[in-house]
């Protein structure tokens, strides 16, 4: 017999602890006619190895380009700013808390946590406090149908996901007639997997299983890294193409395991958000390769400002200061990065920084940034940026959608026959 | 049915994976009494051994478990002269936080030099698989459940067979007795602590062969895995973590073939549940681990 019962309590209890004891945080106080911008963002957890890890240095790097440039100009003066951040573990629960806390300490100016469950969480938090929220890595379109007026995102919602991948699936040759698709249950992939159902039926492709499967068969948990039962209800279904709706664990799982049990698609696979990650290919290895992505942004893009100057300098000035290689780029940073420069734009349009001078500025905001175009619409949403697609090709993200844009052609199909 | 087929076929080999896992840890807990935290910790350190042994040398992880269990033997041997020793007799809190802290040490030191990036071991079989009919066997994965099985019966021939065997087993049944009849209970503890790390270390080569693995997010669910299996095949039986490991692999594949991958969890839990209800001692544990005697 088990000795002790109390120990099972006892160990899930020490269990439940080691993740909060894993937070770390780091505040920094604001002097002068500084401005404070504070993030809560994931530096342990299931997004503090990847995704948040990029988010946090896409918001230093900001401020670091700003302060350098001078500051933000307002009111004949020079402004500095400082970056205030907290790791949120990674749960949605504890980012709301921060954000709060930030508003306590009289923080208004918010930039967003890594992910759509996160900014899902904080965003009612700083509607009631009067906060002003600006997004660079939640795209789950529900977060914009509360009708907040003090959250901004600058990055393509999540119904643009799939169907980017879908769209450039529909202009490679051969095209995929039938495809599956593997959907994390998550807010944002399964909005994304929903809008790419539709427009897969649109351009005359079959979803297999079904076109509800999504929601069902080969749904899985987000975050695992074990999605066999999914894997197992497409085998048989044969698509030419598998889709996988969901974050880098799920991604990279789904991958490895296709392979192990035989679930191979005709010409290759897609992913939403991890191909464009230095630790996909890190995880994966050689099977990251001709794995398709849709992106949010890409340095091909004619794009520039007036702080980051042109898509490719930022590339080039984000990867030396930070140590990446310029063709394992982290996209998530140029999101968090174009996120800080709204903020900045807007402080700069009002005049200052009061946080409902800053909302009303950013509300009516439109410019053009190394990011692509920023403007608002009433929901808070930018939905004048297109999204962009990139295959891995020698452990490099090669951009091969829209075809104006693409520097190298699709390797298609990607898994030779 | 060829679904089915194909979940239960994973679900056991998936098994022999999760019981590699678990197979140490069972062992520290049923002759130290010591749970294990940094358990998980131990694997991933395996994991990193094996995967810069490929990185630099191009070994294969099944070569490489020779030189990955020598290696974590010899750690977990010292660890636990020096450190765990210390509160072996300690109430069970004590060792639970030790080995927490031991093992958040481990996994920070672990980040600072590999960083959290994911990692595999590339190669060339474990991804693929044979058919039998339309079902698919991970060549990985069987690798893995056959090393299972083979470890088990090993260390269940060394318990049986052999002098340390006895000496161990006697040793977790009454430490009093068996230091009276002149075990050295203190090396045979690091022994036993010291196998229990090497079986951690080759689980954790497994792992990196046929998934990945990061300081952050792998080392709980091993422990947590662990601690499940452990407790579903109960105690004081060598066969215990094979069999909850297999019956847990199996529990999960088929549950969420059934009711979607986001029920495995739960699955795992309800199997876990309903054992403990029927068998409180687990599925083959001994109840007499219950009432040893501690001096």
């Amino acid at each position: 017999m088990i000795r002790r019962p109390g120990a099972l309590i006892a160990v899930g209890i020490v269990l439940a602890l080691g993740a909060a004891a894993c937070g770390t945080s780091s505040n920094t106080s604001t002097s002068g006619s500084g401005i404070t911008f504070a993030a809560p963002v994931s530096q342990t957890g299931a997004f503090g190895q990847a995704e948040g890890l990029y988010t946090l240095q896409g918001y230093k790097f900001c401020v670091q380009t700003l302060n350098a440039k001078g500051g933000i100009q307002y009111g004949g003066s020079s402004h500095q700013v400082t970056l205030v951040t907290q790791d949120d573990q990674s749960v949605s629960a504890t980012s709301a808390q921060i954000v709060d806390q930030y508003n306590d300490k009289s923080y208004k100016l918010i930039l967003s946590p890594y992910g759509s469950g996160a900014t899902t969480a904080v965003a009612p938090v700083a509607e009631r406090n009067g906060q002003v929220l600006v997004d660079s890595n939640g795209a789950d379109t529900a977060i914009f149908t509360h009708g907040y007026k003090n959250t901004f995102a600058v990055l393509s919602p999540s119904s643009t996901y799939v169907t980017t991948i879908i769209d450039t699936l529909a202009g490679l040759n051969p095209a995929p007639k039938t495809v599956a698709i593997i959907a994390a249950n998550d807010g944002f992939s399964q909005h994304s997997a929903d809008t790419g159902v539709k427009e897969a039926q649109a351009k005359g492709m079959t979803v297999v299983p079904s076109a509800t499967a999504y929601t069902s068969s080969t749904k899985v948990a987000a975050n695992v890294t074990d999605v066999s039962s999914a894997l197992i209800a497409i085998k048989g279904t044969n698509p030419d193409v598998i889709i996988i709706s969901a974050h880098l664990n799920e991604a990279v799982a789904a991958i490895k395991q296709a392979s192990e049990l035989g679930v191979k698609p005709k010409y290759g696979f897609a992913a939403t958000v991890a191909p464009p990650t230095p630790a996909f290919i890190s995880a994966l290895g050689t099977k990251s390769e001709g794995v398709i992505g849709s992106t949010q942004w890409v340095p091909e893009i004619s794009a520039s400002d007036s702080i980051f100057g042109s898509a490719k300098q930022f590339l080039t000035n984000f990867t030396n200061t930070f140590g990446w290689s310029a063709t394992q780029y982290p996209y998530q940073a140029a999101d968090a990065a174009a996120a800080c420069e709204a903020l900045a734009l807007a402080i700069q349009k009002a005049g200052s920084a009061d946080p409902a001078a800053v909302r009303t500025a950013l509300a009516g905001l439109s410019a053009d940034t190394f990011y692509g175009h920023i403007q608002f619409d009433s929901t808070g949403m930018n939905t004048t940026k297109p999204m962009y697609a990139i295959q891995i090709q020698k452990s490099a993200f090669v951009t091969i959608y829209p075809s104006n844009l693409a520097s190298t052609p699709a390797i298609w199909p990607a898994i030779a026959a | 049915m060829t679904q089915f087929a194909q979940a239960a076929a994973y679900g056991v080999v998936q098994g022999g994976l999760l019981a590699l896992v678990a197979v140490g840890f069972s062992l520290v807990w049923g002759i130290m009494n010591v749970i294990n935290l940094s358990h998980g910790a131990f694997a991933v350190m395996g994991a990193y051994i094996a995967w810069l042994l490929n990185q630099h040398f191009g070994l294969d992880p099944f070569l490489a478990i020779p030189i990955v269990a020598v290696a974590m033997f010899a750690f977990g041997y010292v660890v636990q002269r020096g450190l765990i020793n210390l509160v072996v007799n300690a109430p069970i809190f004590l060792t639970l936080l030790l080995t927490f802290g031991l093992s958040l040490v481990i996994l920070n030191i672990l980040q600072l030099l590999f960083t959290a990036d994911d990692r595999t071991i590339d190669t060339s079989y474990a991804s693929q698989s044979f058919v039998i009919g339309t079902v698919n066997v991970p060549y990985g994965r069987l690798g893995a459940f056959f090393l299972a099985i083979v470890i088990t019966f090993a260390l269940a021939a060394l318990m049986t067979r052999t002098r340390l065997g006895h000496a161990i087993g006697a040793t977790g049944m009454d430490r009093g007795a068996a230091r009276l009849m002149g075990i050295r209970a203190r090396h045979i503890y690091a022994v036993t602590f010291g196998i229990a790390t090497a079986l951690a270390g080759v689980a954790g080569t497994m792992i990196a062969t046929v998934g990945s693995f990061n300081p952050t997010t792998t080392p709980g669910q091993l422990t947590l895995d662990a601690f499940v299996i452990s407790v579903l095949g109960g105690l004081g039986n060598m066969y215990g973590a094979l069999v909850g490991g297999l019956l847990l692999g199996i529990a999960e594949s088929i549950g969420g073939l059934l009711l979607t991958g986001t029920w495995v969890n739960a699955i795992a839990m309800a199997v876990l549940i309903v054992t403990l209800i029927i068998r409180p001692s687990g599925l083959i544990g001994k109840a007499q681990y219950g009432g040893r005697v501690e001096v």
